[in-house]
């Protein structure tokens, strides 16, 4: 058992230097239109896993859309993946509405997406996605969160800036 | 080993696989104050159980994979006396479940989920553990419910097509419930009663501004667990389910959604014979006039609830699909929310976006009308519900404020059984403090008066709190306090009898790890989520537990 834990530390220690691809999916969003994380091309994604009942999720997402504003313009989106169940899929959209949040929101009812990038499923869950390959993940939101993902979306953005663009794939 | 796996698979090269896990472990102290009578001062009954769970999934293209293999182990569960061998608690019930350590064995691992995906824009195909949900989830919603812990699929098949603007969808197999719980003790673990599930719909998307469905869902029910069980009783369905769906979105500036479902009982086994049909509709509204947002939900239930019965763990029903109330106010005579046979109603909600974002409080108000005066309803006479509430969400950016009340009241028909009443309030504050530190207090109260319930003629009061001190997600550290006046709860505090006291270390050394370390107590109580409920019970003792993601 101890050596297991102490591999199971290790690997998650060093996860950030793991790259993974991030895996492509289709889910329809608040507007009932299919939505591709492929659409994106190779724009910084910020996919945001949520749900209705979650507070904490609730006290992350004014700061998604702040870095949303700011930042969607350089190529940079923000994918909230809401996985409220099919009972209180009918509760999402009017959060959303209220809160005038602009970033594009899709619907995971049957735990498809959520299940693919993070298996234990806790929320809320950032992952972050440059040029098709998951940066860093983070579970959990803590007042100082929003600071460290604005900061690296800002330097993921700015490498992006560098190097040559490359057309997002047409639908 | 684990991490030369992923180091191995999840390269940057594009045919190479990628690959995310996940791992939690948790290992428990329990602490028991039951005593033999010699010796008197030997705890001979606490024990310490290990919990853990570990999720993979890897993708390659349009491949994917997935597996959960969870695995709980009993340690200071057997002692002797007089020489002769005691076996506290029986980790499985034996000749009820696959032990590959054997019946009497204090180890028990199962691999509990494995998918095999493959994705493509025309077709997906899974095959193994799977999750589906039809509409609102009336007829078929089958996924896993993480706030509660319980994970539920369909061990079988499902097919995808996407002919054009159109969802083929078809699934079938047997339920396959999760055998390890992460929050409840495992013990007596038994296998599964693996009903059997078979569904199709067909979606059209962009009739205009309409997508449109229509579904057809069988469960056939047994009573024995176990995967040779499902297939030996399986005599047909028992129940057969047609329904239809149609979701409008911005027709007369509202978003419409309406579901409605038939109910066949083909077999007796839920019904007895009794009943040969049911049927649910459910309809909401979704509007957004200035500044405010509406959702007003509507709902007729006869006859379906059987189902939901015997799908969920603990015999605790589905809140009738879907969830209209708000689930503090859930407990277990809670007729309209727990279930019910003959319930029809609706609640509306209205949030006004006076700063969006930022400041939206709300008003809500549920009313019910419930007249299943059987199961677990405990009523001789129908019964209204009202359910007001009111709140606010404050989030100005460095702090935060979400702030519940409501007050329930279940009235029974004619002047001889009384009212079941529950005011309810809960808070989260989000604040900063000095150096750097974040302040985080959590409170939920609630108080009930009784009617004439057969189970339960004393008010209570019950209250859980939990304050928290943090550095970003670095490190916190919470201190719970649990109140319950409840004399039929079946938990006693660490304090007294009536108050439970605990604290809790994180530590997050990186963002895919995060470690805890807990000590003391919690009542034991109802949890309530997503619709679904489940009994938590009381605990004290210590716990470290370990989350990692990789």
């Amino acid at each position: 058992m101890r050596t297991l834990f102490s591999l199971l530390v290790a690997a998650a220690l060093s996860a950030p230097a793991l790259a993974a691809d991030a895996t492509d999916f289709t889910l329809t969003d608040i507007q009932g239109k299919k939505v591709s994380l492929s659409d994106f091309g190779d724009d910084v994604v910020v996919m945001s896993f949520w749900a209705t009942w979650c507070g904490p999720c609730k006290e992350e997402m004014p700061h998604l859309q702040k870095l949303y504003a700011e930042q969607k313009e350089k190529g940079f989106t923000v994918l909230s993946i809401s996985t409220d169940d099919a009972r209180s899929a009918s509760r999402v959209k009017p959060f959303i509405m209220k809160n005038q949040y602009t970033f594009p929101v899709l619907l995971d009812k049957e735990s498809k997406v959520i299940t693919q990038y993070n298996p234990s499923k806790t929320l809320p869950y950032t992952v972050v996605i440059a040029s098709g390959e998951i940066v860093k993940s983070h579970s959990g939101f803590n007042p100082g969160d929003e600071e460290e993902l604005a900061k690296l979306v800002g330097e993921l953005l700015a490498k992006k800036g560098e190097a040559p663009a490359e057309k997002p794939a047409e639908k | 080993m684990l991490l030369w796996l992923s180091v191995a698979l999840a390269g940057s090269d594009g045919n190479a696989w990628s690959v995310t896990a996940s791992d939690d472990l948790e290992i428990r102290y329990w602490i028991r104050d039951q005593r033999l009578p010699d010796p008197s001062d030997v705890p001979v009954f606490n024990y310490v159980e290990g919990v853990n769970r570990l999720n993979l999934a890897a993708s390659r293209g349009a491949w994917k994979l997935n597996t959960q293999l969870d695995q709980v182990a009993l340690l200071a569960n057997r002692y002797f006396l007089d020489d002769v061998k005691y076996v506290e608690r029986p980790l499985m019930q034996p000749g009820r479940i696959f032990a590959p350590f054997g019946d009497d064995a204090d180890v028990y691992a199962n691999v509990e989920k494995v998918t095999v995906s493959y994705d493509s824009p025309d077709v997906s195909v899974q095959v193994g553990d799977v999750y589906a949900a039809f509409g609102r989830g009336v007829a078929l919603n089958v996924n896993r419910n993480v706030d509660i812990d319980i994970d539920t699929s369909i061990q079988g098949a499902k097919i995808v097509l996407r002919p054009g603007a159109w969802d083929l969808t078809a699934v079938f197999g047997q339920l396959n419930r999760q055998q390890v719980f992460q929050d409840n003790p495992n013990i007596n673990i038994q296998g599964d009663l693996r009903h059997t599930v078979a569904a199709v719909r067909a979606e059209r998307y962009g009739v205009g501004p309409a997508n449109l469905g229509v579904h057809g869902v069988t469960y056939g029910f047994v009573s024995d667990p176990g995967l040779s069980a499902g297939f030996r009783e399986s005599t047909g369905p028992d129940v057969m389910i047609g329904g239809v769906t149609a979701e409008v979105i911005g027709l007369g500036g509202i978003d419409w959604f309406l579901e409605a479902d038939v109910f066949d009982y083909v077999g007796d086994k839920l019904t007895g014979g009794e009943t040969e049909l049911g049927g649910a509709v459910y309809a909401s509204a979704s509007f957004y006039p200035g500044k405010t947002v509406w959702l007003v939900e509507l709902k007729r239930y006869v006859d379906t609830n059987q189902v939901n019965l015997v799908l969920s763990p603990e015999l605790y029903q589905v809140a009738i699909a879907p969830t209209l109330e708000y689930e503090r106010a859930i407990t277990e005579d809670s007729a309209a929310a727990v279930g019910s046979e003959n319930v029809w109603g609706g609640r509306a909600r209205v949030d006004w976006a006076l700063k969006p974002g930022v400041f939206v409080p709300y008003a809500a108000v549920g009313v019910f009308r419930d007249l299943d005066i059987g199961t677990l309803h405990f009523n001789d006479v129908p019964e209204t519900i009202v359910h007001p509430m009111v709140g606010v969400e404050w989030l100005p950016g460095d702090g935060a404020v979400l702030l519940n009340v409501g007050l329930r009241n279940d009235d029974r028909d004619g002047t001889d059984f009384g009212a079941d009443r529950q005011l309810h309030g809960d808070v989260t504050l989000n604040f900063p403090l000095l150096a750097g530190l974040t302040g985080n207090v959590n409170i939920g109260a609630e108080h009930y008066w009784w009617g004439v319930n057969p189970l339960q003629q004393n008010d209570y009061t019950e209250m859980e709190s939990a304050w928290t001190v943090s550095r970003g997600s670095k490190v916190g550290f919470t201190w719970y306090t649990d109140f319950s006046s409840n004399p039929l709860i079946d938990s006693t505090g660490n304090i007294s009898e009536t108050v439970y006291m605990a604290g809790e270390l994180q530590v997050k050394p990186a963002s895919a790890l995060t470690l805890k370390a807990f000590y003391g107590a919690y009542k034991s109580g109802i949890r309530c989520s997503g619709g679904q409920c489940r009994l938590l019970p009381g605990f004290e003792g210590a716990r470290v537990s370990m989350t990692g993601t990789f």
